[in-house]
């Protein structure tokens, strides 16, 4: 029942990939977060602990969206009838319209494995063959950028971005992975890193990495690198 | 007792609401039937409000039209501590700034509402085309704001009343057809509103 | 209009067009049905006409003039809205015995647009169990969330009924003046069309009548026209409207968040429980009608 949606063919490839889904910012405590993974709408959402759950957007019961519900701490509660879902599992645990009864074990929402790291958070829908480089490199010490949604496919946003580069005079831009893109300064040194989300066939979300500078200058540089970036989505989605 | 002419599924009346709610002011409720019968359009209503728009507002012998000068007004003279309207001129000069983006809020995302719930007849992909636009701007807005440390839209600390005349029609826009998915500062700002103490809904609008 | 080319059952019956509010003499209401673009208007007193306008000619409101009139369709004004068929309609439209009652007042509180197949509205209609969650403080309230067992049916007229439903709630009606025990009857008697009959607050014996006539936009969009005739005598026409689509309005953001618009109807596409009875009744009645407009059926999931 899980695999409803078939999945496209161009979202696939990256099947046994992390995807990166959300900046850690993007889910404060309490909040219900709405999300994609390859083409799946996802209910992201961390417990009283901070341990982060990935699920599908679905309640299992009549099939609306788990985001409009409510935040219970180590439950999250459907907005519709009042099920209750558990933290980590997914399982139901409470069915108000008959509040004596033990849910049946079988009804439980889809789960999805997750992964926060460097201040991202990565997801994937199949067992997944290794961290990605584009975690476990990730600079120390960064800021996060401003995102931008791009209608087009991962694949045309990662050309572009290589393209274009963003790098800085006698710098290099390098495709590390299919879903990562380095800028490195002239002495080798990273300042920029983009990692593409493809959140369904025809978008992408772009998150950047900005390696720290001194004092203040980050808020401009993150205003800066903003304007650049949804200049070229203007660019790309003109194009496709 | 202030009365106010409410319609509950006008997101223009419901502004006035919350606000009066945080204020503990209690409001004479009114009702005017916009939908279907058209009583704004009717000569009592007109004159009361030459503009035949709700929401207006009474306040022994003052009349007011427009959800954002009600606002103004109340933030002004019912609040003790001033921080929905502090008297701050820089302040002043934003929330007037983001009063008025509400105004193209409305103009956009709730035209879709009232195309698409009520039956109007306006041009539907461009309310929602001019929404988006719209939405995009106020996210990276709050995006920045998020990151300069700054939780509202016109201030660092508490909410003002520019949040309050923003959120309604930006919490109503799925029923115009126009999703936030590609918003998640507004949805996270969204969920700060709703988390202030006191705050009520609409239909149409969950609590958190 | 694939899909109603593909289905009988819907195309051959009768559908709701507009309220009879909202058809001034001499006055166009453009809208849409099963796909199809159509044009409806009130010409005098008696005469109302129905057509086919493939190019969107009408527009909303326009004055009527004998030159933008196409093929027409039947029209046929019952229950406070103007009914239509793209087709031949197979059966006379449903009775609703209520309607020519003594002493009940009928109010039209308006059509709402929804971005959900019309067969989730009427789903969602036949509900008790949301009420604490989705209309907290008035058809409901926690901790009284129990869902008592029920009776569901298929009548005499291959009508899906459900009797003996009850539910506490804190404000029945707008003339409720503190929480009770409600009982309720539910009737559908066509796939697009439901009735409900609830506990009158003042007179305990007899039932406030409250129907959705679903008209079906496309498969995924729909207009939901409420009809209500109900004992109450004392409130306002307005203060009744708003009442009801106050909780109209509770219920749309839920109707739009359904990921799949269309109704399931493969009883193991979703997770029903006992509370439930009416939905699953009402799925494998539609299933066995045919009904294939607004659903997905068990091949396609
Ligand atoms: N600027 C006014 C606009 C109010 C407005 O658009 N009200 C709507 C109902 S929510 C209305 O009365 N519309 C009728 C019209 O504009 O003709 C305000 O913010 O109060
Ligand atoms: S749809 Fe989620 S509880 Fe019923
Ligand atoms: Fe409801």
């Amino acid at each position: 029942m899980n695999d409803r949606v078939s999945m496209h063919p161009a979202l696939a490839a990256y099947r046994h990939r992390w995807i990166v889904i959300a900046r850690t910012a993007d889910v404060p405590a309490g909040h219900l977060f709405h999300g994609r993974l390859l083409g799946e709408e996802l209910a992201v959402w961390r417990n009283n602990a901070g341990h982060i759950n990935v699920w599908e957007n679905r309640c299992p019961h009549r099939g609306v969206r788990l985001t409009i519900g409510s935040h219970l701490g180590d439950q999250l509660q459907c907005r519709y009838h009042g099920w209750r879902y558990a933290t980590g599992s997914g399982g139901c645990v409470h069915i108000p319209a008959h509040p004596n009864e033990t849910p049946p074990a079988r009804i439980g929402v889809k789960v999805f494995r997750a992964l926060e790291r460097s201040g991202f958070i990565w997801a994937s829908t199949e067992e997944p063959s290794s961290e990605p480089a584009s975690i476990a490199h990730l600079p120390a010490d960064h800021h996060p950028l401003r995102s931008a949604i791009m209608r087009a496919p991962a694949e045309v946003v990662a050309a572009a971005l290589l393209r274009h580069a963003f790098a800085p005079a006698g710098g290099t831009a390098q495709r590390i992975d299919p879903l990562t893109v380095v800028v490195r300064h002239a002495t080798g040194q990273e300042t920029l890193r983009w990692l593409i989300q493809p959140s369904t066939v025809d978008t992408s979300i772009v998150y950047g990495v900005h390696a720290a500078t001194v004092g203040g200058a980050w808020l401009e540089a993150a205003q800066q690198l903003n304007a650049s970036l949804q200049s070229l989505r203007s660019t790309i989605e003109a194009q496709t | 007792m202030i009365r106010l002419y409410d319609y509950p599924m006008s997101g223009n009346c419901y502004k006035v609401r919350p606000l009066a709610a945080f204020l503990g002011i209690e409001l004479a409720l009114i009702p005017v039937d916009f939908y279907p019968g058209r009583a704004h359009r009717d000569a009592a209503f007109l004159a009361i409000n030459p503009l035949g728009q709700i929401p207006v507002l009474e306040d022994g012998d003052l009349r007011l039209r427009d959800a954002q000068a009600i606002l103004v007004y109340l933030a002004a003279k019912y609040d003790g501590t001033r921080t929905w309207y502090p008297s701050h001129p820089e302040t002043m000069g934003k929330i007037g700034m983001w009063l008025a983006f509400a105004e193209r809020i409305t103009a956009t995302a709730s035209a879709a509402r009232l195309h698409d719930a009520m039956q109007y007849d306006f041009d539907i992909e461009r309310c929602r085309a001019e929404a988006h636009a719209a939405l995009q701007i106020l996210d990276e807005h709050l995006w920045f704001a998020e990151a300069g440390g700054a939780a509202w839209i016109a201030t660092n600390d508490h909410p003002t009343i520019a949040d309050i005349a923003c959120f309604p029609y930006i919490m109503l826009s799925e029923e115009g057809g126009i999703s936030r998915e590609d918003y998640p500062a507004i949805r996270r700002w969204t969920d700060r509103v709703k988390g202030i103490k006191g705050f009520i809904t609409m239909p149409g609008i969950f609590p958190r | 209009m694939n899909a109603t080319a593909r289905d009988p059952v819907i195309c051959n019956d009768w559908h709701p067009v507009a309220g009879c509010i909202d058809l001034p003499i001499g006055r166009v209401h453009s809208t849409v049905l099963l796909d199809t673009p159509i044009a409806v208007a009130r010409r005098d007193e008696q005469t109302y006409l129905v057509w086919l306008d493939p190019e969107h000619r009408c527009r909303h409101h326009m004055p009527l003039d004998a030159a933008i009139i196409g093929p027409t369709l039947p029209a046929t004004l019952r229950y406070g809205h103007l009914w239509t068929s793209i087709d031949e309609p197979r059966h006379p439209l449903f009775s609703l015995p209520e309607a020519d009652e003594a002493g009940r007042r009928p109010c039209h509180p308006g059509s709402i647009g929804v971005h959900t197949g019309g067969l989730r509205a009427i789903e969602n209609f036949l509900d008790l169990a949301h009420f604490p969650f989705v209309h907290t403080g008035i058809l409901g309230a926690e901790p009284y969330t129990e869902v008592l067992d029920y009776t569901v049916t298929i009548n005499d007229a291959n009508e899906v009924v459900a009797t003996e439903c009850r539910f506490v709630q804190p404000q029945a009606a707008l003339n409720a003046t503190g929480a009770a025990e409600i009982h309720y009857i539910y009737r559908v008697p066509r796939p697009y069309t439901a009735i409900l009959y609830k506990t009158c607050p003042l007179q305990p014996e007899r039932f406030d009548v409250i129907a959705l006539f679903v008209q079906p936009v496309t498969e995924t969009r729909c207009i939901a026209h409420q009809w209500i005739c109900i004992l109450d005598s004392s409130s306002s026409e307005a203060a009744l409207r708003q009442f009801q689509l106050t909780i109209f309005g509770q219920d749309k953001p839920i109707l739009e968040n359904h990921r799949e618009k269309r109704l399931p109807l493969d009883p193991r596409a979703e997770m029903p429980v006992r509370a439930d009875a009416t939905s699953s009744a009402y799925r494998r009645w539609l299933a066995g009608l045919g009904v294939r407009y607004g659903t997905i059926s068990a091949s396609q999931q």
